[in-house]
């Protein structure tokens, strides 16, 4: 009968679980973060745009819109923070916690985003 | 008159060296200080064997009526219109946080229940304050009128 050591019982680092976990939400966190980017570049052009037309009629100048920056520039941050939050609380957690907490971050993140995606346009209404 | 301390007495026993030791590790009434729960409350932290208090079952029932409210909020809003004339995969990111809103107050609630067992009453339930605030559902707000 051989004797167990401690490493044969411990099994695999935790590291590489949590790793996997870091790298796949990263994925989607980074995601996340591209669609806010473009969604700023959209409805700053589109802002633009209005502006422009309104500016070529007679009288049009009162109807012109100002840009959401605030709010934009909160929906491309939202993923990074969620992110960073979640591997600060998960730097010394088991791979089981890890993914419940990134699964937790990504959902609270995934809610925040989509408030702003539906109160972003109302703000313009055009 | 005399004083009242009294001489040693040389038909008795004094062993120091045992009256220095806890006892055996084996022995039943043996307090391991690993797992003393006063120690364990002097560096922050709770013992995650201890019972909850009622008030801190109180708060946690509170916050879970919250999410409940929450989630059948999220789930009436379910069909809201977020984006549109989007490419498959980005109508697939929003599917998938659709249904992530419906489950994230469920989510949160038990995170923070299982994975901050060892923290504080008052630690977990400023975490719930938290989720309480990030996952109000605005949507359900924002596309109905109560008036």
């Amino acid at each position: 009968m051989t004797a167990t050591t401690p490493a044969a019982r411990r099994g695999p680092s935790p590291l590489v679980g949590r790793l996997v976990v870091w790298i796949v939400f990263g994925a989607l966190f980074a995601y996340m973060t591209v669609q806010s980017v473009g969604n700023l570049l959209t409805v700053s052009q589109s802002v633009q745009a209005f502006n422009a037309f309104l500016q070529s009629t007679s009288g049009g100048d009162s109807l012109q819109r100002s840009t959401p920056w605030g709010w934009l520039v909160l929906d491309i941050a939202i993923a990074p923070v969620a992110f960073v939050i979640a591997l600060w609380a998960t730097r010394r957690s088991r791979t089981a916690v890890t993914v419940g907490i990134f699964l937790v971050a990504f959902a609270a993140a995934g809610v925040l985003w989509l408030d702003l995606q539906l109160f972003v346009p109302r703000l313009l209404d055009f | 008159m005399t004083t009242a301390a009294s001489p040693p007495d040389g038909s008795v026993d004094h062993d120091d060296d045992e009256a220095l030791a806890w006892g055996d590790a084996d022995d039943a009434t043996h307090v391991d200080a690993a797992h003393n729960p006063v120690a364990v409350r002097q560096h922050g932290g709770r013992d995650p064997e201890t019972p909850e208090t009622s008030g801190s079952l109180v708060g946690f029932g509170v916050f879970g009526g919250v999410y409940l409210l929450y989630t059948v909020a999220w789930l009436l809003t379910a069909s809201t219109a977020y984006v549109a004339d989007v490419d498959t995969m980005l109508t697939v990111f929003v599917d998938v946080l659709r249904f992530l809103a419906i489950v994230a107050p469920a989510l949160w609630f038990t995170v923070v229940l299982r994975a901050g067992r060892r923290r504080r009453t008052r630690t977990r339930l400023l975490w719930m304050l938290l989720g309480a605030a990030v996952l109000f559902p605005w949507p359900f707000l924002m596309t109905r009128s109560f008036g």
